[in-house]
């Protein structure tokens, strides 16, 4: 098993925190094009893609803690937190690849922030600590990377208080790892 | 004009954590010791000009993360880790505003002389500090909100503060623990409503 990985990228990250969580180690090997295709994990023969597959994939490894399955009858929220996390990793390329500064952040950023905001705010209000229920799980994994990263997209953490709720409380998680501009929990 | 501005809601800020707010544009630095006891200076430590909300909470003290210098609840500089032995002088000091925790709200004062007066004096719980898309003026207008900045509707206290212009922060408590949910979704149906609005009207 290796993942074919771009350090920078904020979908490879996601799934190398996935595994430094579950306690899985995963090798990886430099590949410039995981910054266009993101991660892609060569295993059984064959190759995965996506950062929800690979995440799941490794949720299935014999060595992951059955906590990092969703309990019965709690809401998957996995593909909105992969569509989110395509399009803040869209967005961010686009920035971070701008010839020229951008003035402000785009309003496509904001609705993103917005509709994360609500979502976490709800949850805590109906005490359901993480995306996936009672424990963290394959969304809150690829929640994480959005809403660390969107400093590259110069979004005021001042106006999402529930995100920076879960941020704090990711950063706390046995196993949590730092990337490029997500520094460490103190 | 009010001397209080409510810059977020208590349960945004837990015990022993920093979090950033803005007011018109000012940065500030909100922190919570082990004591309860909520905190607001100037978001800019004195030594590198780093933002303190970054910053951590231990013992009493906020550490900036940049070299680690620790300020104590009176703003004084108590540690500096580069010269452990140094008896840090008292006139180092981070920039203390005033800051009261009312109905479920963290209000701060620029006016070192502001009249606690003002503020609400009833129980409330924090339900949601929501982001709004429209400048303060027109938030103010639609809500009805007199000039201290905040009033009650039925069961729910509403406040709102500008982090920086054209952008409101809507602060919503309510009067029983059990109706947090409805005030919630209250506040969400009021910042589409205004957001709405101020589409149509732009400033």
């Amino acid at each position: 098993m290796r993942l074919r990985d771009w350090a920078l990228d904020d979908r490879c990250y996601a799934v190398r925190l996935g595994a430094s969580l579950m306690g899985v180690h995963l090798p990886t090997i430099t590949d410039a094009a995981a910054l266009e295709t993101g991660p892609v994990l060569e295993i059984d023969g064959g190759c995965l893609r996506g950062p929800a597959d690979i995440l799941q994939r490794l949720t299935s490894l014999p060595e992951v803690s059955r906590d990092w399955h969703l309990g019965i009858g709690e809401e998957r929220r996995d593909a909105w937190a992969e569509s989110a996390l395509e399009q803040l990793s869209h967005l961010r390329r686009a920035a971070l690849l701008a010839a020229l500064p951008t003035d402000g952040v785009p309003p496509s950023v904001f609705r993103l922030m917005t509709e994360i905001e609500d979502r976490l705010s709800d949850d805590r209000l109906c005490d359901r600590p993480w995306l996936s229920g009672r424990h963290p799980g394959v969304a809150d994994i690829l929640l994480f990377p959005i809403v660390a990263l969107s400093q590259d997209l110069e979004v005021p953490l001042d106006l999402y208080p529930a995100i920076r709720n879960f941020i704090r409380q990711f950063k706390a998680l046995p196993g949590f790892m730092t990337m490029p501009g997500v520094p460490e929990c103190h | 004009m009010t001397d209080w501005f409510p810059l977020a809601l208590g349960m945004d800020v837990p015990s022993e954590t920093a979090a950033p707010a803005r007011l018109y544009g000012k940065e500030i630095a909100l922190w919570r010791g082990a004591d309860g006891q909520v905190h607001a200076w100037e978001d800019r430590c004195p030594h590198r000009g780093m933002r303190l909300s970054f910053g951590f909470v231990r013992n009493g003290n906020l550490a900036c993360l940049y070299h680690g210098w620790q300020f104590g609840a009176d703003a004084t500089c108590r540690h500096i880790p580069a010269h452990p032995e140094l008896r840090v002088p008292g006139t180092i000091h981070a920039h203390a505003y005033r800051a009261e925790e009312r109905a479920g709200i963290i209000w701060v004062s620029l006016n070192e002389d502001a009249s606690l007066d003002e503020l609400p004096d009833e129980d409330a719980f924090g339900a949601r500090s929501i982001l709004v898309q429209a400048p303060l003026a027109s938030v103010r207008v639609a809500l009805a909100l007199p000039e201290e900045g905040w009033k009650w509707q039925e069961d729910c206290l509403v406040a709102a503060h500008e982090p920086e212009p054209g952008l409101t922060m809507l602060h919503m408590a309510s009067a029983t623990l059990a109706n947090r949910l409805d005030i919630a979704a209250r506040a969400k149906t009021t910042r589409d409503h205004l957001e709405a609005l101020n589409e149509k009207v732009p400033a």
